[in-house]
């Protein structure tokens, strides 16, 4: 074997890798998806709350889950089929949504129903999850602003549970980590993937 | 050293379109046909006939199923294709740093020699030296 044809199959080796990492680039939708619902839903909760109509609060959760499964459907489960490509980091990442929605959902209805702790909780707690599910996507797909956003849900749930009482402050300080939790991960990973398939 | 590894080169790999294949299949845990065709730029026939060695080899395995009612074929590489395919990467550098090798030990044995020639012309009799 000569130099040549050492540097050809190099060449091939490193051609193919680029190749199928284009391929299984992330799009980052369900992030935004996610985001986008989340800060249109929770200041309409806030709202409800202020105008005491708290028994609208928990059909808006049930719906705001539904859609928010009906993103994941759309944007990774569906896609997931369709997909050239299964990578390992992008199955990963599925499973953390995955393993992380699932609590998310416990915290966000079944223990308020149950009365293991008072509803304004929730948002603390979810918050928690939700830096566990940003933080884990950045370490998955190696990039570290993805890790900060993940660590800003956990400042903002700081942040609420020292605001207790002020209903308007803990829905902009959920707003922000949204924006900052799930959208700017999301449109990071679509900056990335645009970048690759190009 | 050298021939002996080049003997080792696994004849199964050593193909383009068979490398080629398992350089897609290493980074993925799966990979549909019409992408490996696509990434390939092989025919149908051909890419077949390269993935059909490669199974029969043990290195990868072929599934058909159904997305919907399209059908899929779903290529993965197997354990055995990714040892396969570590090795024959670790050959390659083996063969790549060989000459590397060669050439900074032909430096340091001209290095060696140069100083102990002037070690030698030092030590010796010189009238001019005390």
């Amino acid at each position: 074997m000569n130099p040549d044809q050492i540097q050809s199959e190099i060449s091939i080796i490193k051609e193919m890798i680029a190749k199928s990492r284009r391929e299984a680039a992330e799009s980052g939708h369900f992030f935004v998806g996610i985001g986008v619902l989340g800060i249109v839903a929770t200041p309409l909760i806030g709202l409800l709350e202020s105008l005491h109509l708290d028994r609208l609060v928990l059909p808006v959760f049930v719906l705001m889950a539904l859609i928010s499964a009906a993103i994941g459907y759309w944007t990774v489960a569906r896609r997931a089929k369709t997909e050239r490509v299964k990578s390992y980091p992008k199955s990963l990442c599925y499973q953390v949504l995955f393993a992380c929605s699932i609590p998310a959902l416990m915290i966000m209805f079944l223990f308020p129903i149950l009365r293991v702790y008072p509803w304004n909780l929730v948002p603390v707690l979810t918050s928690l999850i939700m830096g566990i599910m940003v933080y884990s996507a950045g370490t998955i797909f190696e990039i570290r602003s993805i890790r900060w956003c993940g660590v800003s849900w956990w400042i903002g749930a700081v942040l609420m549970a020292l605001s207790p009482g002020r209903p308007w402050i803990r829905i902009s300080i959920m707003n922000l980590s949204l924006f900052i939790g799930f959208i700017l991960p999301g449109l990071i990973l679509n900056r990335k993937y645009k970048a690759r398939k190009s | 050293m050298d021939l002996e590894k080049l003997l080792h080169l696994d004849a199964v790999i050593h193909s383009p379109m068979r490398l080629a294949v398992l350089s897609i299949l290493i980074t993925v845990e799966n990979a549909q046909f019409t992408f490996l065709k696509e990434s390939t730029g092989a025919t149908d026939g051909n890419l077949s006939t390269h993935l059909a060695k490669l199974e029969d080899h043990g290195f990868i395995t072929i599934r058909k199923t159904f997305a919907g009612k399209k059908p899929q074929t779903l290529c993965a590489i197997t354990e055995k294709g990714r040892a396969a395919f570590t090795e024959y990467l670790e050959q390659l550098e083996h063969i790549v740093k060989a000459p590397q090798k060669q050439g900074k030990k032909t430096v340091e044995e001209k290095r060696e020699k140069s100083v102990s020639t002037f070690m030698v012309d030092f030590s010796s009799d010189d009238p001019l030296i005390d």
